[in-house]
């Protein structure tokens, strides 16, 4: 269990984390927020790298495993000596440390590569290997910021199904602004926005919260949107301009939209107090 | 169990020099050969031996503190400024313990060099070897409460750069109280209580400050 307690952070007269709090136990948690949020912060605090201004946080004693945003290192080492390297720092015993190895470079696919110095991988590769070092050590918590950052769709799409492989027995928070990253794979979704803890359900109860709101409306006829409205997208269809929007109040004579977007309506509604 | 702990030290401190690639060569080129080779080709082309001996001296002054820098600097560069800081901040909180391991390493190195000196020379400096010593200690403390304070691996070089351009060959006058490094082998060692003192007093203050400051991001 991972507990979070009206967590405060200031840098300077800015506050990264204003009263956050929540309670994670075992699960794929999303934690989904804009650019400034207060993501990285939070994963920073739970790590202790950096010291919060009050509040608390709990975690039993587990081991954490950490994926930061910036990740690339030790370009003179082969991978395999990297990942020693980050095994020795673990403190994982001599003796077990090469099949731990071999198992998390399997998990992230770069078996091939355990040889090929860190230096010459690509961005991808690199990112890859920033997500072995996390779960090295089978950590009950692990927190990856941006983990699918330099990934291409496929490799996205690996990384989500490496998440259902290791999830047993772990709480484990990927931190992300891009929502099809944390659909199909995460159990809860946590929304972030100006340090706080704004919404934390399921992904149908985030899908929910755009439920009824969704419209399209003829581009130009933005005169009809009253109360609290956000434009998403701009569609054409049958030669005509639409504006896709999330509206609290009923848009009149605006024609619902067909295939609501689901969880990433969901957020943009919790976001903007729709 | 402190056996385990204290060979995992080792294992981060072997590795991370490791990790330097072909940069771990380059005090061993200065130091044990190039250096030598320098004196020895003074020796050679006809200069005395007192010259060759005071050549030797100030070459030792210049290039063995600044060495003493070298590995653990770059060895450990990823957990001051590196892209990865983060991650091995969060694994290990301190690399004070593997920083002064490479430290006695380069120390052991000097040791080897002021050896082939006397064997192969018939120099003689292991009187001074306090000198030497405290002059690389020095330069060492400041140098990594520099990089832990400033999280940069740069600005410890520059500084040291600057301390020996300004001590050697500027000879700076009114600033003997903190001046470590001279062009002659003191006749007096007691005359130079004050300036090791002194930043020995400071290094044992800024230190474990600089560290604190370290092992927060």
């Amino acid at each position: 269990m991972l507990k979070i307690e009206k967590l405060h952070k200031s840098y300077k007269k800015n506050s990264a984390l204003d009263g956050f709090s929540c309670e994670l136990g075992r699960g794929i948690y999303g934690l989904l927020g804009p650019n400034g949020s207060g993501k990285t912060t939070m994963m920073r605090c739970i790590c202790g790298l950096i010291s919060c201004n009050s509040g608390s946080i709990e975690c039993g004693g587990d081991e954490i495993g950490y994926l930061p945003q910036q990740f690339g290192m030790m370009k003179a080492l082969t991978l395999y000596e990297m990942m020693e390297y980050f095994a020795t720092l673990k403190r994982i015993p001599k003796t077990e440390q090469g099949e731990e190895i071999e198992r998390c470079l399997e998990l992230v696919n770069l078996s091939d590569k355990a040889k090929s110095r860190v230096g010459s991988l690509s961005g991808g590769m690199v990112r890859r290997s920033g997500i072995a070092q996390a779960i090295l050590g089978d950590p009950s918590i692990i927190l990856f910021d941006e983990p699918t950052a330099g990934l291409d769709p496929e490799e996205r799409m690996r990384f989500k199904s490496l998440l259902k492989k290791i999830r047993d027995g772990k709480t484990i928070i990927v931190s992300t602004h891009i929502v099809s990253d944390v659909e199909a794979v995460c159990d809860s979704i946590i929304i972030i926005d100006r340090g706080r803890n704004i919404f934390t359900g399921s992904n149908g109860e985030v899908a929910e919260l755009a439920r009824g709101k969704a419209y399209l409306i003829e581009e130009g006829q933005e005169s009809r949107l009253i109360g609290n409205y956000y434009i998403k997208d701009r569609i054409s269809r049958d030669g005509k301009s639409y504006l896709y929007v999330l509206s609290d109040s009923p848009v009149h004579g605006a024609a619902r939209a067909e295939a609501e977007g689901g969880i990433e309506d969901g957020y943009l509604c919790a976001l903007k107090n729709i | 169990m402190r056996f385990e702990k204290y060979l995992n030290s080792l294992t981060i401190s072997k590795m991370a020099l490791k990790s330097l690639g072909k940069l771990f060569f380059v005090p061993q080129i200065f130091m044990l050969i190039l250096s030598p080779l320098a004196t020895y080709l003074e020796f050679a082309s006809g200069s005395g031996y007192r010259i060759c001996y005071l050549a030797s001296y100030m070459i030792l002054q210049v290039l063995c503190p600044f060495f003493s820098l070298w590995w653990p600097l770059l060895g450990f560069r990823e957990h001051i400024e590196g892209g990865g800081r983060e991650a091995l901040l969060v694994y290990k909180k301190s690399i004070l313990r593997e920083l002064i391991e490479v430290f006695i390493f380069y120390v052991l190195h000097f040791l080897l060099l002021l050896l082939l000196y006397l064997l192969f020379l018939d120099f003689n400096y292991f009187p001074f070897l306090f000198i030497f010593l405290a002059q690389s200690f020095a330069f060492f403390v400041v140098s990594i409460s520099l990089a832990f304070l400033l999280k940069s691996i740069s600005v410890p070089f520059i500084v040291c750069l600057i301390y020996e351009i300004f001590f050697m060959g500027a000879k700076a006058p009114g600033l003997d109280f903190m001046n470590m490094l001279s062009s002659y082998p003191p006749e007096d060692l007691a005359g130079l209580f004050f300036p090791y003192v002194f930043i020995f007093v400071a290094c044992l203050i800024i230190l474990p400050l600089a560290h604190l400051r370290f092992r927060r991001l």
